[in-house]
């Protein structure tokens, strides 16, 4: 009935009641989803912040008309902050027929690569300088154009192509229908590789892929080559090696030393509990002296091969007694020897495709780039790292592949 | 014999890319060979007429242009060209 009564409520009081009531809740409970003072209406007109940028045209629609640098205008206050955004906006608001790749304005298909203010890098990532001063957006150098900032890409497309930049074998994958392990530490090779996002901003920016861009591969194919041949890994292990060499026994070493060796060993077991024993009874302060004394002599007595001390690690190929290693049995020199055979398993020269340790064709592949023109134009520049919009090293990873020529 | 005109490199490049053309279009159907044969010296004609001989630049890049065609229409899988017109 209170309801009823309410609703019967004239307008007028209504009226009345209303701006109080609202009023006092107001007051009483200031309420998260109650109406938000309004925002000001329009921001204070951030002052107009133009920057020039001079961008390069050319039209091949209109041939007669030669390349040129054209300046547009560009508001920074109503702009995001990448080069990307300013040329969008552009092509939206001012010139339509501004023609540019583009994609993922987030750095990571590599469309954009253009040439800004000299120096190359993905649009989408590099920020817009001040608006003190123009910036000048041209095409990748040294690239033929085809339109405004798009250039031909099939030379360095084809030239990646050339390197094969796939996992190839030679026998089928250990797990038939699985994938092909590796360990951590192979798979950490390959950072600093796998990231190349093929936008040709280090080859473009290479003073000898200008001069020679049919022979020369350039930093990115070459990184792409470095990625995938791994110097001798899955070496079979070779059956008859070890099997008849075992901590004890081994036969077919026909060496004096180690036979000599080995009967000290034999010797040394046979007494190891006698003569830990009488040591310990000589050592023992608290026993009497004489007890200690007559000990003593029985351990005096004991035959001298059968001492601990006498015993040496050695190579079980040549008994060499220097330079042994644990791990394997045998000295530098051996070691050396088979595992640049490949009869160790498991044991292979560092490297980095070439670095990939799954692929075996790494020989294939750095005969292929082993000539004057592909691998050997890199006069290290270095301009190439300097480039690349994702931090990565192309010229180390030539490093590596020229080192890996010299040992191959 | 009538002498011939000495002809320069980038003159001697653009007959040897309508050989090309000419060529592969030999090794499609019959009435495609027709079509390619008409297209492409429709389009050279025409470029010949209106290009400026002087204008290397986009001489040059018709040229790129056109060899990228050539191997696009090598492919065996390819069995035609067509065109469109785009009015103004």
């Amino acid at each position: 009935m209170a309801a009823a009564a309410l609703l019967r409520r004239s307008p007028a009081a209504r009226a009345l009641l209303s701006p109080a009531l609202s009023a006092r809740l107001v007051a009483s409970k200031p309420h998260s989803s109650a109406l938000a003072p309004p925002p000001p209406s329009s921001k204070p007109a951030a002052p107009a912040n133009m920057k020039t940028f001079s961008i390069y045209r050319w039209d091949p629609d209109s041939p007669s008309t030669k390349p040129h640098l054209k300046d547009y205008q560009v508001d920074l206050s109503d702009c995001g902050p990448m080069v990307l955004d300013a040329l969008l906006k552009i092509k939206n608001e001012q010139d339509p027929s501004l023609t540019f790749r583009r994609s993922c304005r987030e750095g990571i298909c590599g469309s954009c690569a253009m040439n800004i203010d000299g120096d190359n890098g993905l649009a989408c990532l590099t920020k817009i300088s001040g608006a003190s001063s123009a910036s000048t957006v041209s095409p990748l150098p040294h690239m033929f154009v085809i339109k405004d900032l798009v250039v031909d890409m099939t030379n360095f497309y084809s030239q990646y192509k050339s390197v094969e930049p796939w996992l190839k074998r030679k026998d089928p994958p250990p797990q038939e229908g699985k994938e092909i392990l590796q360990s951590k530490a192979d798979r950490a090779k390959l950072d600093g590789m796998y990231e190349c996002i093929l936008c040709a901003c280090c080859s473009t920016s290479c003073p000898s892929y200008w001069w020679n861009p049919e022979e020369y591969l350039g930093p990115a194919a070459l990184l792409h080559a470095n990625r995938l041949p791994l110097w001798g890994t899955l070496i079979k292990p070779k059956p008859n090696m070890f099997m008849h060499l075992q901590a004890r026994g081994y036969r077919g070493v026909a060496d004096k030393r180690n036979l000599l060796d080995h009967k000290r060993r034999l010797l040394a077991e046979k007494y190891e509990l006698r003569g830990k024993l009488y040591k310990a009874v000589c050592r023992d302060p608290d026993l009497p002296l004489d007890m200690r004394e007559k000990f003593r002599y029985k351990l005096s007595k004991l035959p001298r091969n059968s001492s601990m001390t006498r015993l040496r690690n050695r190579c079980i190929f040549t008994g060499r007694s220097r330079a042994v290693y644990k791990k394997f049995r045998m000295s530098r020199i051996m070691f050396r020897t088979l595992a640049n055979k490949g009869e160790l398993t498991g044991v292979k020269k560092a490297s980095w495709w070439i670095q990939d340790s799954r692929d075996q064709f790494t020989k294939e592949r750095l005969d292929a780039i082993n000539d004057e023109f592909k691998l050997y134009r890199c006069h290290t520049i270095k301009n190439c790292t300097h480039a690349c919009p994702k931090g990565l090293n192309p010229a180390k990873q030539i490093d590596t592949i020229k080192k890996l020529q010299i040992d191959a | 014999m009538a002498s011939r005109p000495k002809l320069s490199g980038i003159q001697k490049q653009v007959l040897a890319l309508y050989r090309g053309f000419l060529r592969t279009a030999r090794l499609k159907s019959p009435e495609e060979r027709r079509r390619i044969e008409s297209v492409v010296s429709a389009e050279f004609r025409d470029n010949a007429r209106n290009v400026d001989r002087r204008n290397f630049v986009y001489i040059e890049y018709l040229l790129r242009r056109g060899k990228r065609q050539l191997e696009q229409l090598k492919n065996p899988d390819i069995t035609g060209l067509a065109t469109l017109e785009v009015k103004k």
